[in-house]
């Protein structure tokens, strides 16, 4: 029923506190949006869901031989480092267990090779990752993590260098990732959380979620919105949608 | 001078060192200039003349005493950087500052006869040995065979620490191996082109690569190809001149590298 359950975590940065009274759960299939201020603690939710941090307190339960995928911002590498395409892909067909000569198999190629087609990148195979648009690198990084076929996708702010129809192209895929997968994604997007996420989680230091069954309603939005980030996201396009929201209903 | 090769063991020895230290600085230059790690060897180069002058104060090899230091160095300034939050920028000043004031004060303490230096400093390898060949040779099949068993995995911790992270790796001794190996690299570096020198052997040909070709390995490769025959060049040059050989060697390639992206603007 749930993939993640995260239970009253506190993450501290040395003397900072990054997260307190952390409480989240996550659906298994469902499609959630993480939202907040920047500094707020999002990626610190993620690399506590990922063990790449530990909790001062609280704990994070993650259902038994659950595979979680991470897609890091692409703001936090090099790209004119020089890797391919199709090596960037092959990564994520790295064992865990550190193996001498280790090399990728026929299978670990085909699978790559399949995930590209899915992903409408196998023309960019041989390119250097620099050589790509925004869109077509944030692809090639959900690619190497679904070559692994991942039960959960963690996105780190997918869209937050790509014009509005790449952003579109991303959300189309991540929702029909989510036909078969968990979805958690940051971002800063919100005219796309309405239309594609199904819970939603505000991160400021602490955590404010929402989780109705079937899609959001205006009372919770407005409850997500009481949550401090409110002044910070002041969208346009948030208040156009709710206004739209209000005015059908009012039809 | 291909008369020489034959006919001189010292020449014979030069070649053999040149084409050893390009294999290495093929490999490992490219890592370093694409982790950006290339003050950080410049820190652990110069760290080295402290083990150098102890070496001598001490009367034992002196390039075994530069291998420790630079290794101690490597070691230090990656733990320090994790423990203090010191910029590793700042502690890589200190280091480089501390080893050559050590090494000249070793120096000035050891009795008697007082060594040249220059040797160290700029290299000269024509006074390479059979036994430092055999060094060399060990240390390059060490480094070579660390890359390269794990070569997916070097391939990765260079591009995307975190992903490795992620999977579990413990890349902090990644790091700790990756120092150790461009450690040993500079120390095969120093005879023949000298500490002050090394950094220019291990950037200037993985430069030049990245003119061609956009892949890592290929990168790796070229840089050896480049390395070698920039080498043999200053080498050639040097000797018929009579001029000293690291500094050709440096100058050449400098010359070639500012040709080579001349020329493919």
């Amino acid at each position: 029923m749930y993939d993640i359950l995260i239970n009253n975590i506190k993450v501290n940065y040395g003397d900072v506190v990054a997260l307190k009274n952390g409480n989240l759960k996550i659906r298994s299939k469902s499609f959630l949006g993480i939202i907040g201020p920047n500094g707020g603690g999002k990626t610190t939710l993620f690399k506590v869901i990922l063990g790449l941090k530990k909790p001062k307190s609280g704990e994070v339960i993650i259902k038994e031989n659950l595979k979680i995928g991470y897609v890091p911002q692409t703001t936090e590498f090099d790209k004119s480092f020089p890797i391919l395409v199709k090596d960037v892909i092959l990564m994520g067909r790295l064992d865990k267990k550190f193996k001498l000569f280790q090399k990728y198999s026929t299978y670990d190629k085909k699978e790559a090779d399949k995930i590209m087609e899915k992903l409408d990148i196998k023309h960019l195979r041989n390119r250097q990752i620099g050589e790509l648009s925004g869109g077509q690198l944030q692809r090639v990084l959900i690619g190497r993590t679904l070559v692994n076929n991942p039960d959960v996708l963690l996105l780190d702010e997918p869209t937050s260098s790509l014009d509005s129809s790449a952003k579109k192209e991303i959300f189309d895929l991540l929702k029909e990732l989510n036909k078969e997968k968990t979805v958690v994604v940051i971002t800063h997007d919100m005219e796309y959380v309405y239309k594609y996420i199904d819970s939603i989680a505000c991160v400021n230091q602490s955590i404010h979620y929402h989780d109705e069954d079937d899609t959001l309603t205006e009372d919770n939005l407005k409850d997500v919105y009481n949550c401090p980030i409110n002044l910070l996201l002041q969208s346009g396009a948030v208040q156009k949608r709710m206004m739209e929201r209000e005015g059908s209903n009012n039809d | 001078m291909i008369d020489a090769l034959f006919e001189y063991t010292f020449i014979r020895n030069a070649v053999l060192a040149s084409i050893i230290a390009s294999i290495v600085c093929g490999v490992i230059g490219t890592i370093i200039v694409e982790k950006k790690l290339v003050s950080m060897s410049g820190g652990i180069a110069h760290t080295s003349f402290g083990g150098i002058g102890l070496g001598y104060l001490l009367g034992f090899e002196p390039i075994i005493g530069g291998l420790i230091f630079a290794v101690i160095a490597a070691v230090s300034i990656s733990k320090i950087r994790r423990e203090t939050k010191t910029k590793s920028d700042t502690l890589i000043g200190m280091f480089w500052a501390v080893g050559m004031a050590l090494g000249i004060l070793f120096i000035s303490m050891s009795s008697g006869y007082q060594p040249d230096m220059t040797s160290y400093l700029f290299g000269d390898i024509l006074t390479v040995s059979s036994v430092y060949i055999k060094i060399m040779v060990v240390l390059s099949i060490i480094i070579l065979g660390i890359i390269f068993t794990a070569f997916n995995y070097w391939k990765a911790y260079l591009f995307d620490e975190e992903y490795l992270k992620v999977l579990g790796i413990d890349i902090k001794i990644l790091e700790y191996i990756l120092f150790i190996i461009i450690s040993l690299s500079i120390v095969i570096l120093i005879k023949v082109v000298g500490i002050i020198l090394a950094i220019a052997l291990l950037t200037i040909p993985p430069a030049i690569s990245k003119l061609f070709t956009k892949d890592l390995k290929k990168i790796m490769g070229l840089s050896i190809i480049f390395g070698i025959i920039l080498s043999f060049l200053g080498l050639y040059i040097s000797y018929n001149f009579n001029i000293p050989s690291g500094s050709t060697i440096i100058l050449v390639s400098v010359v070639s590298f500012l040709v080579v992206s001349f020329l493919k603007k």
